[in-house]
């Protein structure tokens, strides 16, 4: 399986908070969830949702407002590779 | 002096109409609001009609995150309060935030979110619960998300005294601007008809199980049988004299003169139940004598007993027959909370067209209550002190008393 990119985790940023202006391209993956309008509620909504479409368990300690979109896919192919490991 | 407390800007989200001006166009025709819910209906329910917002669509007034986050309550509130601002003319950035307070009367809080979030506790599990719920459903969630999406940051709360609370927070806001606030946002909204939420209502057994839309919430009437419950409400900018006056003084649609409030004694104490009281209270406070006021807009629960006592309440205070009455609650239901706020809101309205409108669904009044009901038509009078009353179920009793701005006197 390829690795998750920022580009596949857009769809799910904008279920988590119903609708969410996302930069294009490059910029996409720099943007800090806090930019885009994530509080802390709006996080957990959206670690449920990358549970529900990847069966990936991320802590909430791991991700807070300051988190690069590139870095919560980071996190993301970090633990499905672990659990594809074991 | 205690400072002036004026209503600058009102917006209305009710069963007769989203917005001010189309919910009294509706009202003033004596037009019921009051439709079935075919939901009730296949569901069994003994209650089946409501009176339900048509036609409110969150996602064109709210951005798509706060759709998300917020029941329909909430939206309401904040669709209310965006009127009301516009209504005042008023740009809140320009305030001082910490001079700017919401304070705002519920009932039930978010109860459509609720049970959509109950439902996935039970079908999903913890995991299936949207972090949101914490947020949306407590009665203090219409006022922190106008807090938030306003700038609000002055004195805010919430009251939650079933019908009453949207005359209590109109009051609290009184309070605010005389502790040196300048604006308040105030009002009431309510979003009860939800079928869990609809359920809690039956079980009081006071709702109407009548089929009639036109003949099932008969206020005063020798056969009301029940009320009938509705969604919506009224928000307002309740500002103070020298603000107001201070930013060019444009328009007022009134002033609170005066509020009270008391709470009944227990049902076999043999004591009397505490409207006429707060009646009493009211006026005094307002400084205004009983012959002074030209209409009330009454509780009206449409339940005979209770019906019978707020009669005997105005009788005793105003006179047989002696003061116009009027219940245009009976075309939308109770909104509870949202009830007595947009009871306000049509109260100011009739002040600025000296219309007061007329109840609909009672056609006999029991001679025995001594009441002028405003019924069939509207009625033009010339109106410069209104009296808004409102009774919370388990015993809470408010009246707000409202001044026109162009009074004589």
């Amino acid at each position: 399986m390829a690795d998750i990119t920022a580009e596949d985790l857009a769809p799910v940023l904008t279920v988590a908070v119903g609708g969410v202006d996302l930069p294009d391209g490059g910029e996409l993956g720099q943007t800090r969830l806090e930019d885009i309008g994530f509080d802390s509620l709006a996080i957990l909504e959206l670690l449920d949702a990358i549970k529900q479409k990847w069966a990936v368990v991320l802590s909430a300690d791991a991700v807070d407002g300051s988190t690069r979109i590139a870095e919560l896919a980071g996190l993301t192919n970090a633990e499905l590779r672990q659990a594809n490991a074991g | 002096m205690r400072a002036r407390a004026l209503v600058t800007g009102m917006g209305v989200v009710a069963p007769t109409g989203i917005g001010t001006e189309r919910h009294w166009a509706a009202t003033v025709t004596g037009q019921t609001a009051i439709s079935e819910n075919p939901d009730y209906v296949a569901a069994g329910y003994r209650s089946t009609l409501g009176g339900a917002v048509a036609g409110f669509e969150p996602q064109s007034c709210l951005p798509p995150r706060l759709v998300t986050q917020t029941d329909r309550w909430t939206q309401f509130g904040l669709a209310a309060t965006t009127e009301a601002l516009e209504d005042a003319t008023l740009d809140l950035s320009r305030f001082p935030a910490y001079e700017v307070g919401v304070i705002t009367g519920s009932s039930s809080g978010g109860n459509e979110f609720g049970q959509r979030e109950i439902q996935r506790l039970w079908n999903s599990g913890l995991g299936g619960v949207s972090a949101y719920q914490s947020i949306a459903w407590f009665y203090a969630a219409t006022t922190g998300q106008i807090s938030i999406n306003f700038g609000a940051k002055g004195p805010s709360s919430v009251l939650v005294s079933e019908q009453a609370a949207g005359l209590d927070a109109l009051g609290q806001a009184r309070r605010a601007l005389r502790a040196g606030n300048r604006v308040v946002v105030s009002g009431g909204v309510e979003a009860p008809l939800s079928p869990f939420a609809h359920a809690c209502q039956q079980a009081a057994g006071l709702l109407s199980s009548a089929r009639d839309p036109h003949a099932c919430y008969r206020p005063f009437d020798a056969a009301a049988a029940g009320y009938v419950p509705g969604e919506g409400g009224a928000m307002f900018v309740v500002e103070r004299e020298d603000s107001w006056l201070g930013r060019g003084g444009a328009q007022a649609h009134g002033e609170i003169l005066g509020y009270a409030a008391t709470f009944d004694p227990p049902t076999r104490s043999g004591k009397q139940p505490g409207l006429a009281r707060a009646i009493e209270l009211a006026l005094a406070d307002a400084g205004t004598q009983p012959r002074q006021v030209d209409v009330v807009f009454a509780d009206a629960m449409g339940v005979a007993e209770l019906d019978a006592a707020e009669a005997s309440a105005i009788a005793k205070i105003f006179g047989p027959r002696g003061v116009a009455v009027t219940a245009p609650k009976s075309m939308t239901g109770r909104l509870y909370a949202g009830g007595s706020a947009l009871d306000v809101a049509t109260a100011l309205l009739s002040m600025r067209s000296g219309i007061i409108p007329p109840t609909a669904g009672t056609a006999e009044v029991p001679a025995a209550y001594q009441l002028d009901l405003v019924m069939g038509a509207a009625r033009q009078a010339r109106i410069d002190v209104a009296l808004v009353l409102a009774r919370g179920y388990g015993g809470f009793n408010s009246v707000l008393v409202l001044g026109n701005r162009e009074r004589k006197g």
